[in-house]
C-alpha cells in the first residue's frame, strides 16, 4: 500500500483535504453565500447551507459535524439575521474545534453586496493561512469511506456494486471504517444481512430499520425506484436492493448509525437515513446528495459512488470517486467517470482487477489527486428537514 | 472488445438471465444447459426466463425472490414491469 497522508485536526482525526467552507444558516442567505464562494470555488472553498427558516435538530447536528469534519479548514457562516438557526451555538462549536470560524449576518453588514465584499476578504486570509498547512502521514485505519449508489441500473448489482463490495472487504481487513446506505434499498435483503450481524440483537434493529423504510414508503406511496431505473432494466424495488446490496461486501456487518453518528472504530456499518416516528418532511431522501451529506456528516472522508444509467454529480467537502457499472453510459460518459467497472462486461476482467483499479484510485484521491467530480467543480449540498430517535442500545455493540 | 458470454445467470437456482449485451431479435441464446431464440430486441440487463411460467411464479435472480409474475411467460420470454410486481413496494 503507498504512504497516505492528511491535515490533522485538533480533536486528532485527519481530513483529506483542507476545505473553506461558506454555510448558508438560511435560503435568505443562500445567494450572498453562493457569492462569495463562485470566484474561489476552484481553490477549495465549497458552498453548503440549510435552507429552513425553522429550527430542526437533525439540521443543526448535520451543519455541526459538516462544519468540524476533518476535511474542513475553516468555515465561514452566513445568516440573513432573522432565521432561528442557532448560529450562535454553531460558531461556538467550530471554534472550539480549533477552526477559524466567522459569522456574517446581512441585517448587520450593510446588505448583499458589502457582506459578499467582506466575505469573500475573509474567504481569501484564511485560504492563504490553510494553505501553508502541511499534510502528515495518515493510516488506512484513521479512514472512513462511504458507498452509496445513484442512478441504478441492472448493470449496478454485477459490477459497481460488488466492486465496491470486494473493496470494502479489503478495507475492513485493514482496519478502515466503511458505511453504506441505506435501508430503503435493503427491501427484501433483511434477514441476509442480519445474519452477517456480530450480534443477534444488533440483527434485529437492522430488520426493524429495514421495516421501517417500508412502512415510510408504503405511506408515501414511493420507493426509492425512479422511471430511469425501470429504463435500465430493473423491475422491482427488491430486485433494486440485490444490486444495491452488493456494496457492502462480505464481511460481518459491526453496527447501526444514523446521520451525525461516527462510527466508534473500524469495520463496517450501515447507515440508517429514514426519519423515526410518524412520517414527517416528505420524502426522507429526496435525491442522491442528500445521503452523501449525511455519509459525510458520518465522518466520511471520500465516497465511492456507483452509477448505471450515468450520474455526473459530486459533493461538498468530501470527494466521490464515480464508478460506473454500465460500458455504454462509461462510453457515453466517460469526461465524469472515474472508473469502468463495465468492464467486468467488455473486456473480461475480473471482480477483483476492478477492485484493484479501485482501491489504487482511492489512496491517489486519499493523497490529493483530485476525482472527475471535483475537476469539474461538482459541490453538491443538499439539506432538508428529518426527526431521528437517539440510537438504540443494540445498535453498536463492542464498543 | 466482446465478452464470450452473452447473457449470465447469477445464481444457479435462478429463473432468469441478465443479456450482457444489447442483443437483437433472431439471437440464439445459450446460457448453460439452456437454449432459446429472442423474440425480441433487448437491451443491456434484459431479464429472460431460463423455463416457461405461469403467473403467480416467483422470479429468482441472486438466489432470492425479486417479485412475482402476473402472466405467463415461454422460455426466453423477457420479464420486465409489464408482467413482473413487487412483493414488498408497489411504485407507480
Amino acid at each position: 500500500m503507498p504512504e497516505l497522508s492528511g491535515y490533522l485536526r485538533q480533536d486528532g482525526r485527519k481530513g483529506i483535504r483542507n476545505i473553506v467552507v461558506v454555510a448558508y444558516l438560511v435560503e435568505c442567505a443562500h445567494h450572498v453565500a453562493a457569492e462569495i464562494t463562485l470566484p474561489l470555488r476552484e481553490n477549495g472553498v465549497h458552498l453548503v447551507g440549510f435552507p429552513g427558516c425553522y429550527p430542526n435538530a437533525y439540521a443543526h447536528r448535520m451543519m455541526e459535524n459538516i462544519s468540524t469534519h476533518p476535511n474542513v479548514g475553516a468555515v465561514l457562516l452566513v445568516s440573513l439575521g432573522c432565521e432561528s438557526f442557532a448560529r450562535q451555538e454553531l460558531a461556538e462549536t467550530i471554534a472550539a474545534s480549533g477552526r477559524p470560524v466567522e459569522t456574517l449576518v446581512i441585517q448587520e453588514n450593510g446588505g448583499t453586496r458589502s457582506t459578499i465584499e467582506n466575505g469573500r476578504s475573509w474567504v481569501k486570509d484564511v485560504r492563504a493561512q490553510l494553505d501553508t498547512q502541511e499534510r502528515v502521514p495518515m493510516g488506512v485505519e484513521e479512514l472512513v469511506f462511504g458507498a452509496i449508489c445513484g442512478g441504478s441500473d441492472a448493470t449496478s448489482g454485477l459490477t459497481a456494486n460488488p466492486a465496491i463490495g470486494n473493496v470494502f472487504d479489503i478495507l475492513v481487513e485493514q482496519g478502515a471504517t466503511c458505511i453504506f446506505e441505506e435501508t430503503g434499498e435493503l427491501i427484501g435483503c433483511e434477514q441476509h444481512l442480519a445474519r452477517r450481524c456480530v450480534t443477534p440483537e444488533l440483527g434485529d434493529e437492522v430488520v426493524a430499520s429495514i421495516d421501517k423504510a417500508r412502512k415510510c414508503y408504503e405511506t408515501l406511496g414511493h420507493g426509492s425506484f425512479a422511471n430511469g431505473n425501470a429504463e435500465g432494466e430493473l423491475t422491482t424495488q427488491e430486485e433494486k436492493s440485490m444490486g444495491a446490496y452488493a456494496k457492502s461486501g462480505f464481511g460481518p456487518l459491526h453496527g447501526l448509525i444514523k446521520p451525525g453518528d461516527l462510527p466508534p472504530g473500524g469495520g463496517l456499518y450501515l447507515l440508517d437515513v429514514v426519519p423515526d416516528g410518524e412520517v414527517r418532511f416528505g420524502f426522507p431522501n429526496i435525491v442522491d446528495n442528500a445521503e452523501i451529506g449525511e455519509l459525510i456528516a458520518c465522518g466520511c472522508h471520500l465516497i465511492l459512488f456507483s452509477t448505471g444509467r450515468g450520474s455526473v454529480v459530486g459533493s461538498a467537502v468530501s470527494p466521490v470517486i464515480k464508478i460506473c457499472g454500465n460500458p455504454q453510459t462509461y462510453e457515453k460518459l466517460s469526461d465524469d467517470m472515474d472508473l469502468n467497472a463495465g468492464a467486468i462486461l467488455t473486456d473480461n476482467l475480473t471482480l477483483p482487477e476492478v477492485g484493484k483499479q479501485l482501491l489504487a484510485l482511492a489512496h491517489e484521491t486519499v493523497n490529493g489527486t483530485p476525482t472527475r467530480s471535483e475537476g469539474l467543480c461538482h459541490q453538491e449540498f443538499i439539506l432538508t428537514y428529518k426527526s431521528f430517535e437517539p440510537l438504540g442500545p443494540s445498535c453498536l455493540p463492542g464498543f | 472488445m466482446t465478452s464470450h458470454l452473452a447473457v449470465l445467470r447469477i445464481h444457479p437456482s435462478d429463473n432468469i438471465c441478465v443479456a450482457l449485451h444489447p442483443m437483437e431479435a433472431g439471437t440464439e441464446i445459450d446460457c448453460g444447459s439452456i437454449q432459446f431464440v429472442l423474440t425480441q430486441d433487448i437491451r443491456l440487463g434484459a431479464k429472460l426466463a431460463l423455463m416457461p411460467m405461469s403467473a403467480g411464479a416467483t422470479i429468482l435472480k441472486f438466489g432470492e425472490p425479486i417479485g412475482t409474475l402476473t402472466e405467463d411467460v415461454e422460455l426466453g420470454g423477457y420479464v420486465h414491469t409489464h408482467n413482473l410486481k413487487s412483493e414488498y413496494v408497489h411504485h407507480a
